[in-house]
């Protein structure tokens, strides 16, 4: 190419002590043009995102030079990326919920004043004018809390690039589609679409394939922190795409080791027409001894299917039958009653309580079991602690102490003491290390070979594959696909979860 | 353009994640010196004073009055406590005090009803208007703050109304006199109410499964509800509990001054609160706790006896109060980031 790209990154590498998050990376993004970064949970698109922008250190060595000025990989901060121009729109876009769009923008442009007090009028005019030049139709004035997730992202996109000409930015969308709507999101990428076809350079950073073929001129594929393979406009086809997520040995099936389901006797739970928020109509039938794997896109319905079977959520239409009773699944409480236990994803908020002690969390549900004595308690405790080997192995250390690995070694023996008849498991290893992976899944083995049924949801398709015998695939809140037999591999299910 | 916040998607492992560390058990002599830090200073400060005023304050007429005179404040504390301790807030408590003092009055002075009636109806009137605080709060979701700052207005005025704004003195019945000034072992009838309840809260709090429940719900309504916790009715059966001991607070302070004066209460409740956060940082520090409360009401009792009895006037009690809480909490937490720093 003639000219200079406008970012050009050569053997970037980010490293946590001993592990190359992201290892000698290679990337070219040109005017006008869009790139997609592709990749499995895990594969550093994350961390390169964090190390363009100031957010992770670079390991010496590496160049970067935006529109032929070379930065400093040393020298760069979080303020000194955006000042250079490298802009980013996140999944969640972080606008204040008090403030209008208007006063949402002057956050970043800077507030038009006449003797030090605002101009409401010109700063609402202004805002006007620098929303319609995307071609957004949003009343400045609306409080920010107003918004539709769609609205948000397209907002964010505008104060993204609102102080930058087009041809001297270099946009990054993190997965800031995620949580939109097909339709929602392909409107949003055509209005990136346009401000690359008057300059901007593009990296999208996304799970979305068809969001790829329709809209990167590049896709690159990372896997495990190095350029896995490249496809062009043309040559780009997702089958091989995930072929190059998963890496070889993707094929193989794991199914064999997969405890047989008890299929004949009475299923553990039966859900007809179950519904309730973001989630339409499922029909769904659970073995005893079962793992039974959930999968598919943030927001299509998986993750809440969980929380509407846990109770945390209200179901709103539907039956279920627990051994082949009717059973009312209102609240948390009732689901316990029933049998019925969730571990949320969200460990920060859902975990445990962190000002109790480990001990205390162990024993937060059903603390009357215990009454006053302590005995039956500390038994108890020593017991989990010893067969999930948390650690520390003290019971009386705040449960907000332990590391995320640790703690989701607590959640889950919290639930083992009481006997679980259906266990619901949203994403159990986020940010959990590779030795209490391994804790988790033998202990679903073991209680699924006791005969506890199990739903598995994750947002990686190689634990499904690693743990389940059946998975479904689950969009716009119904069931659109099962996967079963020799199709629950890794490429199988990434392919029906991204495509 | 500011650097947005580094917002991990929920599907994102790839960071492994830092919990922030929580508060860690502290073992050893500099161990018991924090968690008995308020109890150390107590016995400091009577020994000074007992070394400065040998002829009054070490006398058992003297301390006899600090317990009976701190005896209301006490309850009134142990009520704010446990709401504090599901995470809430009662700003109501020191209006009901101050109403059911008078209700009782009323009731047995102009309506002649029996002491133990008019004592029973007391508490009764307490423990709905803190359950009119909980459903507001714990079922309506209206932030506690708010609720019972409107329940306690609008508690103050019926106090007045029920009064017709005069201090309340003729009649007042035998039982509640006798309640709390009958002395048991030499110690007068409402220390040993206080000491009763403290030791009752205290046993629930930290013994029982409920008590667990109340800490957990504290430390999160979500997981507490997650868990299969009836959060809503144990937030509402908190907030009228401690309406009832609001209550019983207004009975005793009937029975120790012979009167009941409507707009007392109020007054009470800031050094109530400042009591319940200053315990907060002994006996279990970090954590909401009946003997630490009550330890830090006796602290700012025997602090200003014995600045009074060296001729301090009386408005320096609030300024000691209000000093002693910042200074308390600012020592604590310097306790606490040093034993971080040694930590790493």
């Amino acid at each position: 190419m003639a000219v200079e790209a406008r970012l050009s990154v050569r053997g970037l590498s980010v490293a946590f002590g001993e592990h190359r998050a992201v290892d000698s990376l290679d990337l070219d993004i040109a005017s006008g043009e869009v790139v997609a970064l592709l990749g499995a949970n895990g594969s550093g698109k994350s961390t390169t995102v964090k190390a363009l922008t100031g957010i992770n250190p670079v390991r010496p060595g590496a160049t970067i030079r935006l529109r032929g000025e070379s930065l400093d990989p040393a020298m760069l901060t979080p303020a000194e990326s955006v000042r250079r121009g490298i802009r980013v729109v996140h999944q969640e876009a972080p606008l204040v919920a008090d403030l209008t769009v208007a006063e949402a923008m002057a956050l970043h442009q800077g507030f038009p004043t006449a003797l030090g007090l605002i101009r409401n009028r010109e700063l609402e005019r202004r805002t006007a004018l620098r929303l319609a030049a995307f071609g957004i139709d949003i009343d400045p004035g609306r409080l920010c809390r107003e918004l539709t997730p769609a609205e948000r992202a397209s907002v964010s996109l505008a104060i993204a690039l609102a102080d930058i000409q087009e041809d001297e930015a270099v946009l990054i969308l993190d997965e800031a589609t995620a949580s939109l709507s097909t339709e929602d999101a392909s409107r949003f990428l055509i209005r990136v679409r346009e401000a690359a076809d008057r300059g901007l350079a593009v990296l999208m950073v996304t799970h979305r394939l068809p969001e790829v073929r329709a809209n990167a001129d590049h896709t690159i594929v990372l896997r495990d922190g190095a350029v896995a393979a490249h496809f062009g406009r043309n040559d780009f086809d997702e089958v091989e795409v995930v072929r190059a997520m998963v890496g070889p040995g993707g094929r193989q099936t794991v199914v064999g080791d997969v405890p047989d389901a008890d299929t004949k006797a009475t299923p553990a739970l039966v859900a007809t027409g179950f519904g309730g928020p973001g989630v339409e109509s499922v029909d769904l039938r659970i073995a005893r001894g079962e793992i039974l794997g959930v999968t598919g896109r943030a927001g299509g319905g998986a993750a809440e299917l969980l929380r509407l079977l846990g109770g945390i959520e209200r179901p709103t239409s539907g039956l279920v039958e627990v051994e082949g009773n009717a059973a009312v699944i209102r609240d948390p409480r009732a689901a316990i009653a029933l049998g019925i236990f969730y571990i949320s994803a969200n460990r920060l908020i859902e975990g445990g309580v962190p000002t109790l002690s480990v001990a205390e969390n162990l024993t937060l549900p059903r603390t009357e079991r215990y009454g006053f004595g302590t005995r039956r308690a500390r038994a108890d405790v020593g017991r989990m602690m010893t067969m999930l080997d948390v650690r520390p192995p003290d019971g009386g250390v705040p449960f907000g102490s332990l590391s995320g690995g640790n703690q989701q070694k607590v959640l889950l023996g919290r639930w083992l003491l009481l006997e679980p008849h259906v266990l619901l498991l949203d994403d159990p290893t986020v940010g959990v290390d590779p030795q209490t992976r391994q804790t988790i899944f033998e202990t679903l083995d073991l209680l699924a070979a006791r005969g506890t049924a199990i739903v598995l949801r994750s947002s990686e398709p190689e634990q499904l594959a690693r743990a389940c015998s059946r998975v479904l695939v689950i969009r716009d809140g119904r069931i659109v696909g099962e996967l079963t037999g020799d199709d629950v591999n890794t490429e199988e299910i990434s392919l029906a979860t991204y495509a | 353009m500011p650097p947005t916040p580094d917002t991990t998607s929920h599907t994102g492992t790839e960071i492994a994640e830092e919990r922030p560390r929580g508060p860690r058990r502290r073992t050893g002599f500099l161990g018991l010196l924090q968690r008995h830090m308020i109890l150390m200073l107590i016995l400091v400060l009577v020994g000074i004073f007992s070394g400065l005023a040998p002829a009054t304050f070490p006398t058992f007429q003297n301390l006899q009055g600090i317990a009976l005179g701190q005896a209301v404040s006490a309850l009134l504390a142990l009520a704010v406590l446990l709401v504090v301790v599901v995470g809430e807030f009662d700003l109501s408590v020191g209006y009901i005090l101050g109403f059911c003092a008078v209700l009782a009055a009323k009731l047995a002075g102009e309506y002649a009803l029996p002491g133990l009636v008019a004592i029973l109806l007391a508490l009764l009137a307490g423990g709905l208007f803190g359950l009119l605080s909980g459903v507001l709060t714990a079922r309506l979701k209206v932030n506690s703050l708010i609720a019972t700052l409107g329940v306690g207005l609008a508690v103050s005025g019926l106090s007045v109304g029920v009064s017709g704004g005069q201090t309340l003195s003729s009649n007042i019945p035998d039982v509640v006199k006798d309640l709390a000034r009958t002395r048991v072992l030499g110690i007068g009838g409402a220390v040993w109410v206080v000491i009763i309840v403290a030791v009752v809260l205290y046993v629930v709090l930290t013994r029982t499964p409920l008590g667990r429940k109340l800490y957990a719900t504290g430390g999160s309504e979500t997981v507490a509800r997650m868990v299969g916790m009836r959060t809503t009715l144990l937030k509402v059966s908190v907030f009228a509990t401690a309406g009832i001991i609001a209550a019983l607070a207004g009975i005793l302070q009937l029975g120790l001054s012979g009167a009941a004066n409507p707009s007392y209460g109020s007054n009470l409740l800031l050094p109530a609160f400042a009591a319940v956060f200053l315990g907060s940082t002994t006996v279990r520090p970090g954590f909401f706790n009946v003997w630490g409360t009550v330890l830090a009401i006796t602290l700012l009792a025997v602090g200003f006896s014995g600045l009074s009895l060296l001729g301090t006037p009386f408005w320096a009690e609030p300024v000691f109060d209000g000093l002693a809480l910042i200074i308390g909490v600012l020592l604590s937490r310097w306790n606490v980031r040093a034993a971080r720093g040694r930590a790493k």
